[in-house]
């Protein structure tokens, strides 16, 4: 807005004075408010920066650990624009292996897996690109459900042939 | 304990529970069935005292369904290990110590004179 001054106000309008200390006001505020919005542009493109995003697609290697039970998964996950598929190994402390193939989807902005008919769940955020860091968990009626970490990294952003 | 393995699976699979066993006797020499490794030397597996099913394939309430039929037909299960069940008490109960659970069940084993529950419920 073209600023005004304060003779050709006068030149042209007789405004009392308490309309003229209002539009001064406003004027001083203008210049305020946009401050204030480039502050608030300025925190939200933090934000934004601060929130790493990450596209699903492509071959993650998956490391999965409970160090209380010495319960671990390994092996990796595969997106693709159609879904994601699961080639991990649970170990368990006894020294057992258990396949887990399973189709699994990828929810939300964060990272969110689930799979397996028992429930697998990975709650995770992206920390860069090809990285994400979480907490997974797995039922194991009676007893409370098995929590840890887990991490994922990128290998490949498409899936092999 | 395989005769008591074999009627906890026809009885579980006859109430539509998705049972797949991984694995039952293994010791520190074999390389193990399901692609399991050699069990720990204090591992109820070595003297033929558990097995473990992939226990992924069956959700919560089925697993707890399956629990207490294991239960029910002297199994228990352990923490951190979601698809082990092992004879409660253990070999120790039958005989005296673990030690002599595992020297039976590698006698056996090597007599033939019974095999790998695995592998017999595959054959079915």
């Amino acid at each position: 807005m073209r600023p005004v001054s304060a003779r050709t106000r006068m030149s042209r309008h007789r405004e009392n004075s308490a309309q003229s200390i209002m539009r001064i006001q406003h004027r001083s505020l203008l210049p305020v408010s946009v401050l204030v919005l480039g502050l608030v542009s300025a925190c939200e493109r933090s934000r934004t920066d601060a929130h790493v995003a990450c596209s699903s697609v492509g071959e993650w290697q998956v490391p999965m650990r409970d160090t209380s039970t010495s319960f671990a998964v390994d092996g990796s996950v595969h997106f693709s624009g159609s879904g994601g598929h699961s080639q991990l190994a649970a170990t368990t402390r006894d020294g057992a292996h258990e396949p887990l193939e399973f189709p699994l989807r990828w929810s939300g902005d964060s990272v969110y897996l689930v799979f397996a008919p028992l429930g697998y769940r990975l709650s995770g955020k992206c920390v860069s690109p090809d990285s994400v860091t979480g907490l997974f968990t797995v039922p194991q009626p009676p007893f409370q459900g098995i929590k840890g970490t887990f991490g994922m990294r990128r290998t490949r952003t498409e899936r092999p042939l | 304990m395989a005769g008591t393995v074999q009627g906890l699976f026809d009885a579980a699979t006859g109430a539509g529970l998705p049972i797949v066993f991984n694995n039952a006797y293994r010791d520190g020499a074999q390389t193990g069935t399901g692609g399991s490794p050699s069990a720990g030397s204090s591992s109820q597996h070595m003297a033929g005292f558990a097995f473990d099913i992939n226990s992924s394939a069956m959700n919560p309430m089925q697993l707890t369904q399956f629990t207490g039929m294991a239960m029910k037909a002297g199994f228990q299960r352990v923490r951190g290990d979601p698809g082990h069940y092992q004879v409660t008490g253990g070999a120790q109960v039958a005989y005296g110590s673990h030690a002599a659970g595992v020297a039976e069940a590698r006698r056996s084993y090597a007599a033939r004179e019974c095999e790998d529950a695995n592998v017999a419920a595959q054959r079915k």
